[in-house]
């Protein structure tokens, strides 16, 4: 958990190089995300008049229920005794929390862009939860798992880790990044870099918080991305989980997500933001995946 | 205790209930006197009731409580046989009960001098025991009167404020659905009593029933009990009734009325019809689908009253309910018990924990009209600081039915996702591929559902309590009285209780899971399953919940510590919400209700077909706007593509027939009794 806290905001840091990389820039530094959340943590707070507790309270909850969540999914395969033997499930309801506190947040302050953004944001949550929930069945109700359990996923997949590029696995995890990519507010999906009021979403959202506040939010989704990011890599591409020391696992597992983020990056490089009214269609290609993997483990064998 | 006190204290609380009737009744001078009387007597009764039989569920849940009364009409005898199933829905009918009425000693206060609050405090009682009689009946007969019983008063109990038009057309609505519901049940119960030869429950022969028969009961049943428990396409009594009855009516209402229906279904299942195909499980598992996602799709886009989102929104948890009781029905077909276990803790779970969060929410709703006066949710707005204390019990209802962990939506969820899951993977290996991909859809389905039903409450709560308000009804808003926010407060600690020792819950349904499928399915010995399948010491089955709820507040604990040590360093300002650089933000420059939802609507418009109206009255140039105008309707897809053709027809028959046969000649009608006559003549001579 406490390694998830501390990385997370290096992989967005990768993105972006590797974005500038691409345009033949030179880009800011990896490490810019952690001096711009000391910057934040640093300044003074505007807190708007209109406001409740619940604005002042959401940017922790985010915060919390990421890290949470980070928690209930181990790095390697030998720290698995502290996912506190939950569930894929718990982890997706932990994102549920923070996002309806940050909704709720957003609507607080009574801005028009607040709502639009909260609006928006549960919107395209909505559309990639069923795709997110079919892979999690799709993985958990293997007759050999049973289970949503983490503890025994983990089990089954070190056990199975020689056959790691199989069919399903495959599916799976272009089905997943999918719903990574939105989930946390990537480019096809939304764009984390503009503050144009009509493409905005999660930024709409955000868009009245400074100081701390804005850097816990920032910090929970770095750590939620990151979440993600360890799912496809732990449990999509098992490969090396079975390591035996825990350095080399822990090796495997940086190299895993470093080739993801540079998956992402180019993936944002070659496409461009979606209309909000297009994104039904996104979800649908993720689902559709995500049921050609169901399909191939539970039917057509 | 014995069984036969037991049996001494469940009279007594009955006829405190009726005592509180009448004593309700008797002092119709004194408005708030009756008020004060019917509600003490009803939380008195259901205090004593909970315990009663939270008792019976723990420590004697191998016995039957028996109560018998002989009367002089044949075939009816009036026996109550309260066994674990009966006595988990009287848990939670008495629990909704003692909050509601908690809440009612202030709520039901803004209606004295108004109108007649002794009959409402008469018919309060009534309703009451009349669905603990309901779930304690013995015979279909006895089961069929006290179901007309709670449908006639719950009428009366609607109809409430009858001088609004609105409230007479709910109320048409309800009596009409409710009849339609009835009729089935009715002619299901004389099929069952014509093959079987016995209304009891207990001694109906399961094997008497030739399977057609039994299809043709089953669908019967499904249609009538469906009715009350609205599920989709009967379902179009709730959306009007909910909002135009009094919310402690509604609570009761969604909280635990519609839950008869859940109980009648189990009840049937396991008593009185065979196994069945799997095809039962399958339809009650698409209906209960389908209900949930137009449940909640309608929850969000079509309406901004909040007691009709909260309607439309039980219409959805029934649908959840549904979903995995067809799952039950699937395991019960296929023979296998752990899944049965599973599906039936989970039905029972997400039925107790949806009667404790929606009757909070309806609570909440009825405490919104009581301080701000509107059930609009365009004229709400900012009431966070005027009822700072009641909006956070709303608030934990609001996650809880969002399925937050902690509480308790989020374990009942839970569970139906596991058993789905578990589903999978046991019907994947026999190659039932049809079964698998429907139980995939499901899946794909409620988790579209779980995700929509978050936005519907961020809608709820943050239109209603957050932001600017936005009329000046909710700027008056006061916090309500001490006795609503104390029930407010128990049902949200309830959910909180209930969402992090679930382990407790789940003893209870454990009783009655046992005493259900040991006493129907003695083909296979339950105990001689290993302890580990079952579900409730099952560790890769459940989920430490306490466990989140302390890494949760440990959590916090560290961040808060954080946030200490920054908090020395900076400051906060505090300034108005940024406006673009333009003039004042005001309250119309918000999100509004209409507008959050607007994505949903546009997303599924063949479901809404949304019509929207723009006047625009133009100034001095074209783009010189004086006044605008923005209307939004959508259309009620069933009522319009089902039910209005349906009467329509009726009404062009009746017509016909009225030109026809009914031409309002003696003669005519003189020569029908005759030629009728005949025909009866002649048939009984054939036969005879």
């Amino acid at each position: 958990m406490f390694f998830i806290l501390l990385i997370s905001p290096l992989f967005t840091g990768v993105i972006r190089k590797i974005k500038s990389k691409i345009q033949h820039k030179i880009g800011a530094s990896v490490f810019q995300p952690y001096y711009d959340l000391i910057k934040l943590l640093k300044k003074d707070l505007v807190v708007s008049n209109t406001s409740s507790w619940i604005y002042n309270v959401a940017p922790y909850v985010y915060f919390i229920t990421s890290l949470a969540a980070a928690m209930c999914l181990p790095v390697v395969y030998q720290l698995r005794g502290f996912s506190l033997y939950t569930d894929l499930l718990v982890i997706v309801y932990f994102f549920v929390a923070g996002r309806i506190f940050m909704a709720l947040a957003g609507l607080d302050t009574g801005s028009t862009f607040g709502g639009m953004g909260s609006s928006r944001e549960l919107l395209i949550s909505a559309l990639v939860e069923p795709a997110l929930f079919l892979i999690i069945i799709t993985v958990g109700a293997n007759p050999e798992i049973a289970s949503t359990s983490v503890f025994s996923i983990y089990d089954y997949v070190v056990e199975n880790s020689s056959n790691t590029f199989s069919t399903i696995n495959i599916l799976l995890f272009a089905a997943m990044l999918m719903v990574m990519i939105a989930e946390s507010s990537r480019i096809p999906v939304d764009d984390p870099s503009t503050h144009l009021e009509l493409t905005m979403v999660h930024e709409a959202m955000t868009l009245e918080y400074s100081g701390r506040h804005l850097a816990f939010i920032e910090m929970g989704t770095y750590i939620k991305q990151l979440v993600f990011m360890t799912f496809m890599a732990n449990i999509l591409i098992p490969l090396g989980l079975n390591a035996e020391s825990l350095i080399v696992g822990l090796g495997i597992y940086l190299l895993k997500i470093v080739v993801i983020t540079i998956l992402v990056g180019v993936i944002e490089i070659n496409t461009v933001k979606f209309r909000l009214f297009s994104l039904p269609n996104y979800a649908v290609i993720a689902l559709i995946i995500a049921v050609l993997g169901f399909l191939t483990r539970f039917v057509l064998r | 205790m014995m069984s036969n006190q037991i049996a001494v204290f469940f009279i007594v609380c009955v006829i405190l209930y009726v005592i509180g009737a009448l004593t309700s009744l008797a002092s119709f001078a004194s408005p708030k006197w009756s008020n004060r009387l019917s509600n003490t007597f009803a939380l008195l009764a259901s205090s004593l009731l909970t315990f009663l039989m939270i008792y019976k569920l723990v420590y004697s849940r191998d016995i039957s409580i028996n109560l018998n009364f002989n009367t002089n009409i044949p075939f009816f005898t009036v026996k109550f046989n309260i066994d674990n199933l009966s006595a988990f829905f009287i848990l939670i009918i008495s629990i909704v009960a003692i909050i509601v009425s908690l809440f009612s000693y202030t709520y039901m206060s803004h209606y004295i001098s108004k109108k007649n609050i002794s009959i409402f405090g008469c018919l309060y009682n009534l309703f009451i025991v009349s669905m603990v009689l309901l779930v304690s009946s013995s015979n279909l007969l006895l089961f069929l009167v006290f179901w007309e019983l709670m449908s006639l008063i719950s009428f009366f109990l609607v109809i409430f404020e009858h001088g609004k038009e609105e409230v007479q057309k709910a109320g048409r609505i309800y009596i009409i659905m409710t009849y339609t519901g009835t009729a089935c049940i009715t002619a299901a119960f004389v099929l069952i009593a014509a093959y079987t030869g016995s209304f009891n429950f207990t001694s109906i022969n399961l094997q008497s029933i030739p399977q057609g028969a039994a299809n043709f009961i089953f669908i019967l049943l499904l249609i009538g009990l469906g009715t009350k428990a609205g599920i989709i396409p009967v379902h179009i009594w709730l959306p009007y009734a909910h909002p135009v009855a009094p919310s402690n009516i509604s609570a009761l209402m969604s909280g635990v009325m519609i839950k008869m229906a859940v109980y009648g279904l189990i009840r049937f299942i396991f008593n009185v019809l065979p196994a069945g195909d799997l095809w039962w499980g399958v339809l009650v598992l698409c209906i209960g689908i389908v209900s949930a996602l137009i449940g909640i799709a309608y929850s969000i886009a079509s309406t901004t009253n909040i007691k009709r989102l909260l309607a439309y929104s039980s219409i959805e948890n029934i649908g959840i309910i549904l979903a995995a009781l067809g799952i039950m029905l699937i395991a019960r077909a296929s023979n296998n018990l752990f899944l049965l276990s599973l599906s039936l803790t989970a039905v029972l779970l997400h039925t107790l924990n949806h009667a404790v969060f929606k009757s909070l929410l309806f609570m909440g709703a009825g405490a919104i009209q009581y301080s701000a006066h509107t059930k609009n949710m365009e004229k709400l707005g900012g009431l966070i600081k005027k009822m700072p204390l009641a909006s956070v019990f709303i608030f934990i209802g609001c996650l809880s039915i969002s399925a937050v962990p902690p509480f308790n939506g989020f374990i009942s969820e839970y569970m139906i996702f596991r058993t789905i899951i578990s589903s999978i993977s046991y019907f994947a290996p026999l190659q039932s591929f049809l079964l698998v991909v429907i139980l995939m859809v499901a899946a794909a389905a409620l988790a579209l559902t779980g995700a929509l039903v978050a936005f519907c409450f961020v809608k709820f709560f943050g239109i209603c309590f957050l932001g600017m308000t936005r009329s000046k009804e909710a700027e008056n808003a006061k916090e309500p009285g001490k006795p609503m926010i104390m029930a407010l407060a128990s049902a949200a600690v309830l959910c909180l209780l209930l969402g992090i020792f679930p382990n407790y819950a789940i003893k209870l349904i454990d009783s009655v899971g046992s005493q259900l499928i040991y006493i129907k399915l003695l083909t296979t010995n339950w105990s001689l399953l290993p302890s580990e399948y079952y579900p409730a010491n099952n560790s890769r089955l459940s989920i430490p919940s306490g466990l989140i709820a302390l890494l949760l507040v440990v959590l916090g604990a560290i961040v808060l510590l954080v946030v200490m040590a920054l908090r020395k360093r900076t400051f906060v300002q505090r300034y108005n919400t940024w406006d673009c650089g333009y003039t004042k933000l005001n309250s119309k420059m918000q999100y509004s209700a209409t507008g959050f939802s607007k994505s949903l609507r546009i997303i599924f418009r063949g479901l809404f077909k949304p019509v929207r109206d723009l006047e625009i009255t133009e100034g001095i140039a074209p783009y010189h706007i004086k006044a605008g105008r923005y209307t939004t309707s959508t259309v009620k897809f069933f009522e319009k593509y089902l039910y209005q053709p349906f009467v329509k027809s009726i009404i062009y028959f009746s017509r016909k027939i009225r030109f026809t046969i009914q031409t309002g000649s003696i003669h005519a009608y003189l020569m029908y009794f005759f030629g009728i006559m005949v025909l009866m003549l002649l048939y009984y001579s054939f036969t005879a």
